[in-house]
């Protein structure tokens, strides 16, 4: 075939070669080989932690209103209170950066997160002492916004993991991987696992001393 | 006829790489086979037909004056999800909203397990905060729903919410008759016609006002009213409005 294909070619053989070749390079790139996709699904990853940190903050910042609530009704409390203070000031000590992906500080940062969901876990079980507070509108609405935040963070957690897993396909599969390792040398990212301390949330009901 | 082989070979190398970002694309999160092809979905058969029909009519005229999408859906069971997961898997599979603004919102209601939630979109989330979706729940529909008044709660939802998009300015379109619930149904009718018809039992409310009775007036003017509106339409155009994906997990849940 390839004799064929020659002699009807005649003497435009060497620039159809050359034409061929430049296609196929075209027809390379414009599949997006790697060239968009891969710096695309860095920025999703960044995004993703991004609204991670975001929703982490929001339930941070409805802590204080909670506690002071709380006060209200169940001023003994005082250990379970102040637990919950100091867990949330040492949680949202550390501010986490995109860079941060792959690093000691991001396993910190879970871990303190865990440490609040924890407190706040016992915090909240130990509401269920008083009917009053639990009856308090403030009250219903600062769980209902905390539920909502919960609810967020976990969803914005699936997505992150969604993005990292999406960027170490691209990095580390061909062909993309090819352009990865020709142009941009990214490093795979390490997947956002849940902190050892909120997977003890999880599996365990926390025991709560009552105090009375 | 020359240049056939390195056609087709262009045509290989395209597909091959092309190919292999097919296989590097996101699956999709399934929700079972569950069809939803309109604003209201009872799949639990928990409303009656006029009910039904009315509040489709409602959503779908809201969706149609560039208002937000609601979506109304009562599930059989959840399957083992959370009604949490339910209904952000729905809100990513069904997309409710205008894509740029992300004014989606979903109404799931689950029988078997009793719960309720209020999915809010991104773009809803300053109008319908989610205490406000906790009250909302709290205050109409478990009252309603315990008592097994699940047409009464579901409409005083939406009015509730309809009423609150309205108070911050969406286009929710002018629903004179909201708080009418007698319908009676009418086949006929070309929208034309219908609007010369309420023009004029509008001008014979104006002149007979002190003679006829409000909610004699008012089931007529719906019965002639309702039938032609949405029949011929079922949603906007080949899905919900414009691909809404912007949920970030905010609502409220509830139990009844």
């Amino acid at each position: 075939m390839k004799s064929s294909w020659n002699k009807t070619q005649g003497n435009t053989s060497v620039s159809g070669i050359v034409q061929w070749f430049l296609l196929a390079l075209v027809a390379l790139f414009l599949s997006g080989c790697g060239i968009q996709s891969i710096p695309m699904a860095k920025n999703e990853v960044d995004a993703a932690l991004s609204e991670v940190t975001n929703q982490y903050q929001r339930r941070a910042d409805l802590i204080p209103n909670l506690v002071e609530v709380v006060k209200g009704y169940a001023s003994h409390e005082k250990e379970t209170l102040e637990a919950v203070v100091s867990a949330r000031a040492s949680a949202t000590s550390i501010k986490l950066n995109p860079g941060d992906l792959s690093s000691e500080k991001l396993k910190e940062f879970q871990a303190r997160q865990g440490e609040l969901s924890q407190a706040l876990g016992r915090l909240l079980m130990v509401t269920e002492n008083y009917p009053n507070l639990k009856a308090d509108q403030n009250f219903r609405d600062l769980s209902v916004q905390l539920e909502g935040t919960e609810n967020r963070i976990t969803i914005a957690r699936q997505r992150l993991i969604e993005q990292i897993k999406n960027f170490n396909n691209q990095v580390t599969v061909p062909p993309t991987s090819w352009t990865n390792a020709l142009f941009y040398h990214h490093a795979k990212m390490e997947q956002w696992d849940v902190a050892p301390e909120e997977k003890t949330k999880i599996q365990t009901v926390p025991k709560v001393e009552f105090g009375k | 006829m020359q240049y056939k082989i390195h056609k087709i070979l262009v045509v290989f190398f395209s597909l091959f790489f092309g190919w292999s970002e097919l296989l590097l694309g996101e699956a999709g999160r399934a929700f079972t086979d569950f069809k939803v092809t309109r604003y209201v979905t009872d799949q639990a058969g928990l409303l009656d037909e006029e009910t039904e029909e009315t509040l489709e009519a409602r959503l779908f005229r809201m969706a149609q004056a560039n208002g937000p999408e609601i979506l109304i859906i009562s599930l059989n069971n959840l399957d083992g999800l959370s009604i949490e997961e339910a209904a952000i898997r729905l809100a990513e599979k069904l997309k409710p909203g205008d894509k740029v603004r992300d004014d989606g919102l979903i109404l799931l209601i689950a029988k078997r397990e009793r719960r309720v939630r209020i999915e809010v979109g991104q773009g809803l989330e300053g109008i319908i905060p989610d205490v406000v979706a906790g009250r909302i729940i709290d205050s109409i529909i478990t009252p309603h729903f315990k008592s097994g008044e699940f047409n009464t709660g579901l409409v005083l939802a939406t009015d509730e919410l309809m009423g609150r998009f309205k108070a911050a300015g969406l286009n929710v379109p002018d629903d004179p008759f909201e708080r009418d619930r007698q319908i009676k149904k009418n086949k006929s009718a070309f929208p034309p016609f219908l609007y010369i018809v309420i023009l004029f039992w509008l001008l014979i409310f104006v002149l007979l006002r002190p003679f006829v009775p409000n909610r004699k007036f008012r089931s007529r003017l719906n019965s002639s009213h309702i039938g032609g509106g949405y029949r011929g339409g079922g949603f906007g155009g080949g899905g919900f409005g414009g691909g809404g994906g912007g949920f970030s997990g905010g609502g409220a849940s509830g139990s009844w």
